[in-house]
């Protein structure tokens, strides 16, 4: 790899600014409009199975996007993040089930949680890289399940554990939210909740990206060796790393927990892991809105193929053998346009989004090491494959 | 322009969020008794006249099969009521499905979906499916009828259950074999169970089986549903010379079972549930080991036997004869009947309605295909006392050949079964 260092770059203190969080008009507004939505959506759609497929969606957002400072922006690949999210729901039952402690402990707490297993494991696992690191994760998800299973008392074994855990803060109760004289249902309430949460999140992310830290997980994905060598230090950058992309998983499993009212070990299983990571590809990896938009993206496709069953010949009516059911298409039409965009739209969704004269072809090899290169007046320019999309 | 856009669409967020059309008012307090006269609900309109009730199984995956028999056996029973007139001879049954792939966290979505265009959930497969949803259900004051056995469902109030629980088929059979003369007092009986709620009321039926009858209860072994190696369980099983083994598993289980069974030259007596017994098993080399050393509890009997008034009216409305789990989607299909026409009688088909339906039931009969189903005051719920007792035949419809009917322990029912 070799870079190119404008004139500006030179003149510039050396040490390097961090670029701004909502640098333009566009972009602040576009963060009011996203927080203006949270209300407005559950406000005036009183669909209860679209507004639980969208709280589900914000809350595999939250999980997606740790998983995204993992692998999109630190370059670590882990199929074991199902495990944090399930270490994550079981410990906010016990913490706000079981010892009763209001939400605003025990959320946080379960997060935390999450996030010391991943500070205790990390150490271990980051010795390994690439598809060792993903193999050795993968490991993580059948120890979770095993111990889920036999931990009885805390998570109800193989009957699982319905979930109690309070969703209220002081006379804020988003299982039954009231403003003024409007009653919310449970729906509703649910939707504001894990949408802030997810604000609250990309917020953080953003934040996390554009530190010093983040900066130095970014800089060990692109290129690991010249990172250490200008000091960057690798084991504590992919340290904070595994521990936030933990953090962020607890905290989505504490609210899945109290989105479902129901969770069980088998829950938290491969399938999940992987479904993270086919978010964070669709989406875009090393995005903030990337694992929003490849959420939704999983989200909303079984909702297209109810719809599209009913106008298609081949959709088997239930109760009789033969054809494809509902769920059947709407599997194959998952699987088509995953395959679709990994050939033709790399960058994931949300490069529909960037301006053309930023956006960059994807190569083959730079899925994980996606760069997200600030954007802000730095002018430094790569002549790697690798791609340099910006949140 | 860029900026209009961004200001347009500020405006309509903002709009959007003022107008508010999606939420109701808060109770002012007073309210109004319901009316005896039937009114239009969530799933059913007074001026269209027709039912809607929800089906909510694995209609994907490998359970799909399986599950598209029950909901064709429960269409059936529709079928013949509608043909009737309907609920109270005049509201036609209309069933609106949903796929939960054997998911409760699908399940959640589902029930989502479909809960504003049904009255109720005739149907839900799946244990895990059913608690996920019993939060929800009670929020809403809705009613499900699980399509399971488990006991633990039968004394809630917003569930109707169908079907003999685990405990009873197990202390029947036990009860059975040992009039039988195939356990003796000096028998050991062992267990391989799941290690949740099914494999626990199992357990609990053999140890009161056994101090009733008098045999020893063996090992326990446990395994968990996606386990494939049964080697170390068969073995504690054989060491302890266990002659007969109450087998909690499922379809997918017995092919492993079997394997792990031959290899270690094992051939106890095995209780197993029907839904174990898979039809294509029949021209595999597992058939023979079934045959010989399984006994299977069910419904009805013979799968052929139309001296049966509910296999009869089932193998006249699907034109061929069915599979259990056909019986199994009927005899659900009966309890929603019976359910939906004491709402009708009562003029209420909403949640709490059906609730008090449930209430006011006395029991639930099936057409001969099972012993009744006690309902009535929640604490007073039973679910039925028989068994039908099957041994493995391929040759046979559903690979079942009935040992004994509608059979219920000389000895009486078991506590809390």
């Amino acid at each position: 790899m070799t870079a190119t260092i404008t004139e500006t770059d030179l003149s510039r203190n050396t040490q390097a600014r961090a670029p701004r969080l909502f640098g333009t008009w566009t972009s602040r507004l576009l963060a009011l409009l996203f927080v203006v939505a949270i209300f407005a959506i559950p406000l005036n759609i009183a669909d209860s199975y679209v507004l639980t497929v969208l709280a589900t969606a914000a809350v595999a957002a939250i999980a997606a996007t740790g998983l995204n400072v993992l692998t999109g922006y630190a370059g670590q690949i882990s199929l074991g993040h199902a495990f944090f999210v399930g270490a994550g729901a079981f410990a906010g039952q016990v913490l706000g089930g079981q010892l009763g402690l209001p939400f605003l402990l025990w959320l946080p707490l379960a997060a935390l949680f999450a996030g010391a297993l991943g500070a205790l494991i990390a150490p271990f696992a980051l010795r390994l890289r690439g598809p060792y690191l993903a193999i050795v994760s993968l490991g993580l998800v059948y120890i979770g399940i095993y111990a889920a299973r036999n931990l009885t008392p805390l998570t109800g074994g193989l009957n699982g554990t319905v979930v109690t855990a309070p969703v209220s803060i002081g006379p804020l109760d988003f299982a039954a939210l009231q403003i003024g004289p409007f009653l919310l249902t449970r729906e509703q309430g649910m939707f504001i909740l894990c949408w802030l949460m997810l604000a609250l999140v990309l917020l953080i992310t953003a934040n996390i990206v554009r530190s010093r830290s983040g900066r130095a997980m970014q800089a060990i994905r692109d290129h690991d060796l010249a990172a250490e060598v200008l000091g960057v230090r690798r084991l504590p950058a992919m340290m904070n790393a595994f521990v936030v992309s933990s953090v962020f998983a607890g905290l989505a499993g504490g609210l899945l927990g109290v989105l479902l009212q129901y969770i069980r070990p088998e829950n938290f299983g491969l399938d999940l892991s992987i479904q993270y990571v086919a978010i964070i590809v669709i989406g875009g990896l090393a995005s903030i809105w990337g694992p929003v938009l490849g959420a939704l993206f999983i989200g909303l496709v079984p909702v297209l193929a109810i719809w599209l069953a009913a106008y298609l010949p081949f959709i088997s009516r239930p109760g009789e053998q033969g054809g494809v059911s509902v769920s059947g298409f709407g599997l194959i039409v998952y699987g088509i346009l995953i395959v679709l965009f990994l050939l033709f739209r790399r960058g994931g969704l949300i490069s529909f989004f960037r301006r053309p004269g930023r956006a960059r072809p994807a190569s083959a090899s730079a899925a994980p090491a996606a760069a997200s290169e600030p954007a802000s007046g730095n002018t430094t320019t790569h002549n790697s494959t690798k791609e340099g999309p910006s949140s | 322009m860029k900026k209009r856009i961004l200001g347009v669409l500020g405006t309509t967020a903002a709009a959007l969020l003022l107008t508010s059309c999606a939420v109701q008012t808060a109770p002012s307090g007073d309210s109004t008794d319901a009316a005896a006269e039937l009114k239009s609900v969530p799933g059913f309109t007074l001026s269209d006249g027709v039912i809607h009730v929800g089906q909510m199984t694995a209609l994907s995956g490998p359970l799909a099969p399986s599950s598209n028999e029950q909901v064709a056996g429960q269409q059936a029973y529709y079928d013949i009521v509608n043909e009737r007139g309907g609920i109270a001879g005049k509201y036609k049954v209309e069933v609106i499905t949903a796929d939960n792939q054997y998911n409760p966290q699908l399940a959640v979505q589902e029930y989502q979906r479909i809960k504003d265009q049904v009255v109720m959930l005739s149907g839900v497969l799946g244990d895990a499916s059913t608690e996920a949803l019993m939060p929800i259900l009670e929020q809403n004051k809705a009613v499900a009828l699980p399509s399971t056995q488990s006991s633990r469902f039968t004394k809630v109030a917003n569930l109707g259950m169908t079907f003999t629980s685990y405990q009873t088929n197990v202390w029947n059979t036990l009860s059975y074999m040992f009039e039988e003369g195939r356990i003796t007092k000096d028998s050991v009986v062992c267990s391989m169970i799941q290690a949740d709620q099914s494999g626990a009321a199992r357990q609990e039926a053999l140890e009161y089986a056994a101090e009733k009858l008098g045999f020893t209860v063996g090992p326990k072994t446990e395994f968990a549903p996606t386990d494939t190696a049964f080697t170390a369980q068969v073995q504690t099983l054989k060491n302890a010379k266990c002659e007969m083994v109450i087998f909690g598993g499922a379809t997918n289980n017995v092919p492993n079972l079997v394997a792990a069974a031959t290899q270690l030259d094992y051939a106890p007596i095995w209780e197993s549930e029907f839904f174990a017994i898979a039809q294509s098993f029949k021209d595999t080399d597992i058939a023979g080991y079934l045959k010989d050393h399984f006994v299977i509890t069910g419904l009805a009997g013979d799968l052929d036997d139309t001296s049966i008034e509910g296999i009869k009216l089932l193998t006249e409305q699907l034109g061929t004869t069915p599979t259990m789990q056909n019986v199994y989607g009927f005899m659900q299909a009966i309890t929603a009947s019976t359910i939906l026409e004491k709402a009708v009688e009562l003029g209420d088909l909403s949640g709490v309605g059906l609730m008090k339906a449930m209430d006011e039931l006395d029991k639930v009969s099936y057409l001969d295909l099972n012993g009744d189903m006690i309902y009535g005051p929640v604490e007073d719920r039973r679910q039925p006392d028989t068994s039908s007792i099957f041994s493995y035949d391929p040759a046979a419809p559903g690979s079942l050949k009935a040992l004994i009917t509608k059979y219920a322990a000389p000895e009486g029912r078991g506590p809390g079964f």
